[in-house]
This record gives C-alpha cells, sequence and structure tokens, in this order.
C-alpha cells in the first residue's frame, strides 16, 4: 500500500512535470525571440571567460523509487571545456573538449572516450556547451527552439531535436533561468530523466588559473 | 627475288575468297557493333598480382564494390542554409536514379536496429569490457557503472541504465560504429569545418560542410553510367546552388577518375584520328593526286580498324577506351601498305615495269607484326590489347593490298571513269623532290672529314645521353588523374580526417567462422602498429562482426563474473537501488539469450552493418574472404612487414600499386633482354636473305634508330620504363622495314615509300606523344623518335642505286 502510494505520488510527480514541458513547447520561437527571453544571462554570459557554480543531479530512472542524487561543481570554460566535478556520493571527475570525455575517479584508471569515435558523445558535449553558454544559434541546429517567460524576469526554454538521431539520446530538455541558468530538466529516449539545478552560478570575465586549466 | 609477270595479280579466286572473307568481316562488324563493350577500368590494364585465384576473386570484387561509392562534401558560409544545400543535393542525386543509394540525413536506423536486435547482440562486449573481465578485474567495470549513473558520463550512453546498468551494451554498440572521422554529428547532418584543427591549406576557414555519400546504380566503368552519373551530379550541384548561391562540391570517387579517363581518352581518339585521317588524306593527294588511291586508301584504313576491333571483341570480350585511342596509330601504320603499292605503280627513269613488291610487304609486315607481338611478353592485358589490335589490323591491311588491290582498282577505274570522277591518265611520276632526296647521298654532300666529325659528334652525343637514362618502373606511369580531381579528393579526405588508400589487408579461410576467428588474431598486430604511430586506424568488420568462438567465450565470461547470482549485475543494480524484480528481469533476458548468436547472415541483414558491410567479401568459390582498410599508413613497408611477419595462413597485405610497379621492372628487365634476342634473331634472318656485308647493312639503320631514340630519351631526362623499351621493339620491326624496302625497291620509289611511311607513323605516334595517359605518351615519343632515326639513318646508309 506504502509502496502504491509512493508510485502514485511518482507519477503524479511526473505528470506535472509533463504539462509543465508540454506548456514550453507549445511556444515555438525564434532564436531572436529567445535571444530577447534570456537577455540577462546572456549580457552577464557575454562578458565571462568562466562561469562556475554548483549542482545538483536528479536522475529518475525508470525502475527506480527514488532517483540518484549526486552533486558537485562545475566550471564552464569558454573555448577550452566544461569540468563537471561529482563531490557526492563519490569523488569523480567529469571533462568535456570539443575532443571528447575523460573522466576520472580515485582508484580506477582515467576513462577516455573520443568524439571522433563516438558521434552521439559530440552531440551531448555540444548541447552541454551550448547549454550553459545559452548559445542558441548553436542549439538551433539540433532542436526546435521554444520559449515562454516565467514570472518578472524569468524564463524557461524547451529543446526539442530536429533529428531522430538525437532522440535516442535526448528526447527533450527544458532550460530555466532568471538573471542566470538555473536548471536544466533531459529527459532522454529511454525515458529517463535527470533534473540539474544549478546555484551560485558566477560569471568570471577573468580566464581559467593555470591551475584550473589543467584539469582539462 | 623471283619475279612474277607484271601486274602480280593473284589468281581470280583468291580475290573472290578474299572479298567473300571482307564483306563477312564487315557484316560481322556490324553485327557486332551493338553488342560492343568499351571497358574504361584503367585496372583492367594492369596485370594481376594476386597469388591465388581466391586472393585475385577477392582483389576483383572489393574492386567493384568499392569502385561504386562516392563520398561528397557540400560547403556554404551559411550555416543556416548548409542543411538545406546538403539536402537539396542529395534529394536531386536521388532523384536522377543513378544511385542505388544515397545517404544524407542520419536517423537512429542504427540504435533502433541495436535495440531491436538485442537477444542476439546480449553476449557482444566492447574491447575494454573484455579485458576488463578477462582480467577477472570486475570492480573496475562496476565502479564505471555506478559513475556513469551518477554523471553526465550516462548521457553518452544509448541504452538506458535500468536496460543496461553495466553500460555493456552502450559500449558494444558504440564500439561498433565507425567513427565520423573530423565530421560532427550536427542535429540530423554531419558537418566538418575547414581548419578546425588548425589544418592548412583548406581555404576558406568560414565555409562549413556537410557530407552526402552515394553508391552508384550502374556499371562504373561503362562510359553510359558516366554519362548519367556525372549529368545527376551537374543538376545536383545546381540544384545545390538554388538554395545557397557559394554552394561548392567537391567529390571522391572511383567512377570519377574513370569518367574523366574515358572522357579524356574519348577526345584523344577524335582528335588523334581525325588529325591522323587529315594528314594521310592531304599526303596522298600531295603526293598521287589522284581520286583512286585516296577511296582505296581509306576503305583499307576502315576494313584494317574494323578487323583490329573484332579480333579485341572475340579474344577479350570488350575493347579497352586506351587501346582505341593507341589504335588511332594504326592509321598511320596500316597506310604504309597501300602506299608502297601505289609508289610501286609510279613511272620514274630506269625502270619503267612496276617491281613485284609483295615479297617486301609481307616481309615488313612479319617484322612489324612480330614488333607488336613482343608486346604478349608481359602479363599486361591492356598491352596484349594493344599487341592484338595492331597485328590483326597491319595484317588485315597488308593482306588486302596483296590481294584485292590490282583487280579492285581495274574495277574502280573503270567505275570512276563512267562516272567521269577520274581522267584516264597514266600514274604520275615520281614527284621531282622525291627524285632529289633519293640522289642525294652523304658522301656528296659533306667532304669525308666533315662527314666522320658529325658521326663522332653523334656518337659522342649518344654516349652521353645513353650514359644518363634512367629506369623508373611506377605504376602512375598507366595513369594521371587530373588535377582538379586530385584536389577535389585531397578536400574530401582533409574535410573527414580519413585517409584510406589502394593498400589493404586480405583474410581468405575457408569458413566466415575462420575468416573472423584470423581476424581476431589479427587485432592485435593492427592495434599494435596504431600504437606505434604508424597507422592512424583500421576499418574492418572487426567490431561489428564477431566470431561464434568469441560470442561463447564472451557470454562465459559474462554468466561467471556478470550474471551469476552475486555476480556484477546484482551489486551494481543492487547499489543503484532497483529491486529484486528488476535484477532478476536483467537476468533472464541473458538466460534466454543463451544459444543465440549474432552470425554473419543475420548481420548482413541488420542496418548496422551498413558502413562496413562492403568489406565482407562473402564467399569466393568454397572459400571466404573480407578485408580491413588501412588509414594513414605512413610507412607502408614497415606495416606490411609486421602484417607479414606476425601473419598465418590466409592474411595478405595487398598493395596492388607497389607489386605491379615490381611487376612493371621485372618486365623492362626482360624486355631489354628481348630486345637483343630479336636484334640477333633478325640478323640472322637477314643473314639468310642477304650477303653478310648487306644483311649488317639492312639491320643497321635499326639498331642505330634504337641507341639514338635511347640517348635522345636520357638527354630529356624522361625516365625509362617497360613502355619505353617495348616500343623500342616496335621501332625495330617498323625500322628494318625502311631497310628492306630500301634495298628492294627501285631508288626513287623505295625512297618516295619509306618517306611516305615513315612521315604517317611520325604522324600517328608523335600525336600520341601529347595523350594525357603516360603509358600512351611514352610509347608515342619513343616511336615518333626512333622512326624519324631509323629513316635518316636507313637514307644515308642505303646502298647505291642499283
Amino acid at each position: 500500500m506504502r509502496a502504491g502510494l509512493l508510485v502514485l505520488l511518482f507519477a503524479a510527480a511526473s505528470g506535472a512535470a509533463a504539462r509543465d514541458a508540454d506548456d514550453v513547447f507549445t511556444r515555438p520561437a525564434t532564436t531572436k525571440e529567445l535571444a530577447a527571453l534570456t537577455r540577462a544571462p546572456a549580457a552577464s554570459l557575454s562578458k565571462a571567460q568562466v562561469v562556475h557554480g554548483k549542482f545538483v543531479q536528479r536522475r529518475y530512472l525508470a525502475g527506480l523509487a527514488r532517483p540518484l542524487e549526486s552533486s558537485g561543481t562545475f566550471r564552464f570554460a569558454r573555448g577550452v571545456g566544461i569540468e563537471w566535478h561529482t563531490e557526492r556520493p563519490f569523488d569523480s571527475q567529469f571533462v568535456l573538449t570539443d575532443a571528447g570525455i575523460t573522466q576520472r575517479d580515485e582508484g580506477g584508471e582515467p576513462l577516455r572516450i573520443s568524439a571522433a569515435d563516438q558521434p552521439a558523445l559530440a552531440v551531448v558535449s555540444r548541447v552541454f556547451f551550448a547549454l550553459f553558454a545559452l548559445d542558441l544559434e548553436s542549439l538551433s541546429h539540433d532542436f526546435t527552439l521554444s520559449g515562454r517567460p516565467v514570472g518578472d524576469s524569468g524564463w524557461k526554454i524547451g529543446l526539442k531535436p530536429r533529428a531522430e538521431a538525437l532522440g535516442s539520446v535526448f528526447r527533450q530538455a527544458v532550460v530555466s533561468g532568471a538573471a542566470s541558468v538555473h536548471g536544466v530538466t533531459l529527459e532522454d529516449g529511454n525515458g529517463d530523466r535527470s533534473e540539474i539545478e544549478l546555484s551560485e552560478v558566477t560569471y568570471d570575465p577573468k580566464g581559467l588559473s593555470a591551475d584550473e586549466r589543467r584539469n582539462f | 627475288m623471283a619475279n612474277t609477270p607484271s601486274p602480280h595479280a593473284p589468281r581470280p579466286t583468291r580475290f573472290a575468297l578474299a572479298l567473300i572473307a571482307v564483306l563477312a568481316l564487315l557484316a560481322a562488324f556490324a553485327f557486332a557493333v551493338p553488342h560492343l563493350r568499351i571497358e574504361t577500368n584503367l585496372l583492367a590494364l594492369l596485370p594481376s598480382t594476386a597469388e591465388t585465384r581466391v586472393q585475385l576473386d577477392a582483389v576483383k570484387r572489393f574492386a567493384d564494390r568499392s569502385s561504386r561509392e562516392l563520398v561528397f562534401v557540400v560547403g556554404t558560409a551559411s550555416r543556416e542554409r548548409l542543411r538545406a544545400t546538403g539536402l537539396a543535393f542529395a534529394d536531386q542525386l536521388k532523384l536522377s536514379g543513378a544511385f542505388s543509394r544515397v545517404d544524407y540525413l542520419v536517423d537512429d536506423r542504427y540504435i533502433a536496429a541495436a535495440r531491436a536486435e538485442r537477444s542476439q547482440r546480449m553476449a557482444l562486449l566492447a574491447t575494454r569490457h573484455r579485458g576488463q573481465l578477462e582480467r577477472g578485474d570486475v570492480a573496475a567495470l562496476e565502479r564505471e557503472s555506478l559513475r556513469a549513473a551518477y554523471t553526465p558520463l550516462a548521457f553518452t550512453r544509448p541504452f538506458s541504465i535500468s536496460d543496461d546498468p553495466l553500460g555493456l551494451a552502450s559500449a558494444a554498440f558504440a564500439e561498433e560504429l565507425p567513427g565520423t572521422g573530423r565530421a560532427r554529428l550536427e542535429g540530423d547532418i554531419l558537418v566538418a569545418r575547414e581548419g578546425a584543427r588548425g589544418d592548412k591549406g583548406l581555404g576558406d576557414e568560414n565555409r562549413v560542410w556537410t557530407i552526402v555519400r552515394a553508391t552508384t546504380a550502374g556499371d562504373p566503368y561503362r562510359t553510359e553510367t558516366h554519362a548519367v552519373v556525372m549529368e545527376a551530379i551537374e543538376l545536383a550541384r545546381l540544384a545545390s546552388v538554388r538554395v545557397a548561391a557559394d554552394a561548392e562540391i567537391a567529390g571522391s570517387g572511383v567512377i570519377l577518375h574513370a569518367a574523366a579517363a574515358a572522357g579524356k581518352a574519348q577526345d584523344e581518339i577524335a582528335t588523334f584520328g581525325g588529325l591522323d585521317l587529315v594528314a594521310v588524306v592531304l599526303l596522298i593527294l600531295l603526293v598521287f593526286r589522284q581520286l583512286r588511291p585516296l577511296v582505296v586508301t581509306l576503305l583499307t584504313i576502315g576494313i584494317a580498324t574494323c578487323a583490329a576491333i573484332m579480333a579485341c571483341h572475340a579474344v577479350f570480350g570488350e575493347v579497352h577506351i586506351l587501346t582505341l585511342t593507341f589504335g588511332t596509330s594504326l592509321i598511320g601504320v596500316s597506310v604504309d601498305y597501300a602506299m608502297h603499292y601505289f609508289v610501286n605503280r609510279m613511272p620514274s627513269e630506269g625502270a619503267q615495269h612496276p617491281h613485284n613488291i609483295v615479297p617486301a610487304l609481307i616481309l615488313g609486315c612479319t617484322t612489324t607484326v612480330a614488333g607488336y607481338l613482343t608486346f604478349l611478353i608481359a602479363p599486361i592485358p591492356g598491352l596484349r590489347q594493344i599487341a592484338l589490335f595492331s597485328a590483326a589490323g597491319l595484317a588485315t591491311a597488308c593482306a588486302i593490298v596483296i590481294l584485292l588491290y590490282p583487280r579492285s582498282l581495274e574495277m574502280l577505274s573503270r567505275l570512276f571513269r563512267r562516272l567521269r570522277l577520274e581522267r584516264d591518265a597514266p600514274p604520275r611520276a615520281v614527284p621531282a623532290w622525291v627524285a632529289r632526296l633519293a640522289g642525294l647521298r652523304v658522301e656528296s654532300l659533306l667532304p669525308r672529314a666533315a662527314g666522320w666529325g658529325v658521326l663522332a659528334l653523334i656518337l659522342a652525343a649518344a654516349v652521353f645521353g645513353v650514359a644518363r637514362l634512367e629506369a623508373r618502373d611506377d605504376v602512375r606511369a598507366l595513369q594521371r588523374p587530373p588535377p582538379e580531381l586530385v584536389a577535389a579528393e585531397q578536400k574530401v579526405r582533409g574535410l573527414l580526417g580519413v585517409g584510406f588508400d589502394t593498400r589493404f589487408v586480405l583474410v581468405t579461410m575457408a569458413t566466415p567462422e575462420a575468416v573472423l576467428g584470423r581476424l581476431e588474431r589479427l587485432e592485435p598486430v593492427l592495434h599494435g602498429l596504431v600504437e606505434r604511430g604508424l597507422l592512424k586506424g583500421t576499418l574492418s568488420v572487426g567490431p561489428s562482426l564477431v566470431s561464434i568462438e568469441r560470442q561463447r567465450a564472451d557470454r562465459a565470461l559474462l554468466a561467471r563474473q556478470v550474471y551469476a547470482p552475486g555476480g556484477a549485475l546484482d551489486r551494481v543494480m543492487g547499489q543503484l537501488g532497483f529491486d529484486a524484480d528488476a535484477i532478476t528481469a536483467r537476468r533472464a533476458e541473458f538466460v534466454s539469450s543463451d544459444g543465440q548468436f549474432l552470425t554473419p547472415e543475420h548481420w548482413l541483414e541488420s542496418p548496422l552493418s551498413a558502413p562496413v558491410r562492403h568489406l565482407w567479401l562473402g564467399k569466393l568459390g568454397t572459400d571466404s574472404a573480407t578485408v580491413v582498410l588501412l588509414d594513414g599508413n605512413v610507412a607502408p613497408d614497415v606495416v606490411r612487414a609486421a602484417i607479414e611477419d606476425s601473419a598465418e595462413p590466409g592474411v595478405a597485405y595487398v598493395d596492388q600499386v607497389a607489386d605491379i610497379s615490381h611487376v612493371l621492372g621485372e618486365y623492362r628487365r626482360i624486355a631489354s633482354w628481348l630486345m637483343l634476342v630479336v636484334m640477333t634473331v633478325m640478323l640472322a634472318c637477314l643473314l639468310v636473305f642477304y650477303r653478310s656485308g648487306a644483311a649488317v647493312r639492312t639491320a643497321f639503320p635499326a639498331a642505330a634508330g634504337l641507341a639514338l631514340t635511347l640517348a635522345t630519351l636520357g638527354l630529356l631526362h624522361e625516365p625509362v620504363n617497360l613502355f619505353h623499351v617495348l616500343s623500342l621493339l616496335l621501332v625495330l620491326g617498323l625500322g628494318v622495314d625502311y631497310a628492306i624496302i630500301l634495298r628492294e625497291g627501285r631508288n626513287q620509289q623505295a625512297t618516295l615509300a619509306v618517306f611516305l611511311s615513315m612521315t604517317t607513323t611520325l604522324i600517328s605516334f608523335g600525336l600520341l606523344g601529347f595523350s594525357s595517359v603516360p603509358f600512351v605518351r611514352s610509347i608515342g615519343i619513343t616511336v615518333a623518335f626512333g622512326v624519324a632515326f631509323t629513316f635518316l639513318v636507313a637514307l644515308a646508309a642505303r646502298p647505291r642505286t642499283r
């Protein structure tokens, strides 16, 4: 009975999420309209070389009652890549550049995947870059975009892949924010969903320090 | 020499038989023309270097398949219009019907197939995972799976964590699909950018490119296919320009080379053949000033050409387009016999009656045909066809002159007179300038001492030239693609970042399973070469199609370490929080797939095999074979040695370019020795016919002509290959005629006949010297120099007027 109630609650929650998402997707928008919508973070972004902050990621999987939750810090460096440093539940550093992925964990061999070997990977990295840089132009190549304002200064942008090829990786994504990007919800082709909340987002006009650069 | 009474006409029955033969030939030709196969594949000209029958078939089948593949890059400065520009191009290609397949937009067919074929693919492992399980390092696999579940790594996995908690299927799938090189998937198209990796020389950095692949529907070596394909490409280019005005297309594919070569050859056949005919017509009008010789000579050339084509058609079942290019020289050579005949009828002072020239014609024809037949020694199909073509044409022309001329000329004469096309006039006399040329003697031109001086100078130049001779046996002597095609190909390669060349590894075994087993044993060797930086990568069916033996072994590893109760599956799914039912379902899926394997038959039908399907050659007779392509093979000798050293039976490194170059070198040496043999035999034959002094005098001009030609090649820095040497043998065959005719004929007529013969040959082969095909050019310049020198020497060294 308890389990049944939980399932019911979860279903309601995901239903709400789906309705919420649909709302965004009913308003197709051009990159120009979206640029107007996101001009606040875009203005900060245009001056920033580095964006860093904290994240909490919750991954909802079919067959799992509780989401898999992880948290840590991220650092996006323009023209260099993204460092996704998971601190909990374990320490793992995930670095994404145009060339591919490197994942370093304590105790294990670093895992390297080249973008040239895995076309889908390049898509993932580009989407991540574009999300953090709010590069609507680049996103519009891969996705049909839609958006709407939320409250006074908030906004929400919906992304649906243009191609079936991407559909197996992303079914849809919603980016929300106000003066900065607040979060991203990604739904993949298998029905799994990941919610990423960003906090303490800082736009730094200076580039990476030598120490930070070493991680890429 | 036995002189039969004038006019040396053959008996009426022989004439009738010959006439029937000619009419039968023309009828057969008219019947065969619609079925005539014009081959344009340059490879068909080349010798086979395969060691076994199966290898030969395998190389052929692979060449047939890959020659149908085309890759295009469509570029524009506008990223927004790129997709539509590429789409316009691809759609127009599809619309043309010239292609059996046009691939542009990327869809999810691969992942859909991988999901649909899950049960067959349960035992497939990525190399990394197989290594972990073989080492028993299941902890690494577990750690990686848990990390992926909490980090963005999961986003790269096509299978969800619930379906594939250990990421095994995702990794196997990722490894199976060949990479896209420098191109990136953007939306549903592949996009490549110039200078993205700091490459230089790719031009405009702002241009973006998208990739379209196509497979030709028709035979890529048929001229009809070329026309359809080239038109389709041009229309598609125009369609893309309508979308983006700055659209640019670059293509790469064997058919583009074949079409360019065939087009060039057609132009050359028309140009050389046309100029040859014009020259012959002018020469005949200039010398004979009568209609009959012109009509009869042109008819002879026509019939000889028909006979040459029919001979090739009968023996080879096709005529190569380069045989026809070369065949234009038949015009200049076959015309000789007719000219000799007419020259011989010219009255001149001293001898009023025509001479019996039949023995001289037969001897001359025999030596020339023998010269062409030396081409047969090299196992090069192209040369054999040229030899047959020329020999058949010349023999026919000679036979026509001997058997048909006297009577048919009389008949024509009556006809022309009745039609008032020709006046009843005696044959023209030998023109005065020929008489002067014939009367010229070296001794009378130069004082004796100066003569020796000139001879010494010529000798010194010859020695200097011969000393500078160098040999280069390069298969590239056979073809030289147009620079714009090479540039387009470089552009495509640069943008794709992949450079497979003509060298590959061939694996042939008795069964498909054995082929795959061998391939899997070869993998570490190839991987080692990649690690050492000697190769950039390889492309094979390898990661996609796996031997049953390996699938069994992998299944055993999985059963023991992953799916066993308390194994990696239990631990990972448990830690992630999956309940027992979910874990049981995953285990049940593995267990129920027991006994299901991915077989070559399944694989060939799956969309997943598409990217490398052409590498699986399948059954060849009783054997099976597959091909491994090598990317960025920078040190072919080391790579070849490494593969051959470690190779077990059934593995062969195929480098046709090097092998054929090697064959060309070998036969150049053989042909050089043959040249000495031929000269000895020729001298022996002449010794039988003539007194020793006369024999040497007859052979000398040809030998001196050869030496001077070699010296000229040396002075011109022209590296000598097989084709030059074979041409010298041909010069020998042609040149001996000059001395024989000068010796046998009456002085003025003989001088005129040899002069005409030399001139037509010089024009024909001189024109070939302008061919864009290097080997045709080599033969052209060698023969042109050769006959000119031989003529001059023969004239200078001829016996005094009898």
